[in-house]
């Protein structure tokens, strides 16, 4: 499965910068689609860029929670 | 500490969201690893934001590479952090501390620090660059 970088939009930023890391330089989040889809336990860098599968590179996201370990 | 049959306890090694809720003492450093130089957890005032990981001083001088601290503090990003940020926070500012466990491939065993309320405008420094590999 080939996965890309992505980056996410100001807003989602914003709100992770609001919440604790993971770790450092990093946050493992849920990500909620638009279309009902959901991915879980993502990596999110720098508050910034994500790697998703590539069928999910123009996914429209809905919401992001960090991910309850 | 000991158990009831007097053998010593030892205290288990563990993520700093487990560890005991502390406080920094006077003129103590710690040392932040990124693969960004542009940091977001750096605010512009040059503080930290609540939440923000970072690693003791004392640890940071295990660290000679942004490779090293990728495997050091099983970072999942696969880029060198090799970016260093100096934190010197104000004495009191509330912290906790653990040891990294392996993750993603990486084995840990880094000193995490995590600022659970950030720290003060104008206490973050840098980055100052260290070589990747």
């Amino acid at each position: 499965m080939h996965e890309m970088r992505i980056r996410l939009e100001p807003r989602w930023t914003k709100r992770l910068l609001e919440l604790p890391e993971s770790g450092m330089g990093y946050q493992r989040v849920d990500i909620r689609l638009v279309d009902g889809r959901e991915l879980k336990d993502v990596v999110v860098f720098n508050a910034e860029e994500i790697e998703v599968p590539d069928e999910f590179a123009r996914a429209q996201i809905k919401d992001v929670r960090l991910h309850a370990a | 500490m000991r158990e009831p049959s007097g053998a010593a306890v030892q205290k288990k090694a563990g993520p700093a969201t487990d560890g005991p809720k502390e406080k920094t003492k006077a003129d103590e450093v710690f040392k932040r690893f990124s693969a960004y130089p542009n940091d977001r957890r750096v605010a512009s005032d040059g503080s930290l934001l609540a939440g923000t990981y970072a690693t003791t001083e004392e640890d940071a001088k295990n660290v000679k590479t942004g490779t090293d601290a990728v495997a050091r503090y099983a970072l999942p990003n696969l880029a060198p952090a090799s970016n260093v940020f100096t934190v010197r926070p104000n004495k009191d500012t509330d912290i906790q501390r653990g040891i990294v466990e392996p993750a993603f491939g990486q084995p840990g065993g880094g000193v995490e620090v995590v600022f659970t309320n950030g720290t003060q405008p104008k206490t973050v420094t840098g980055p100052t660059k260290i070589p990747d590999a």
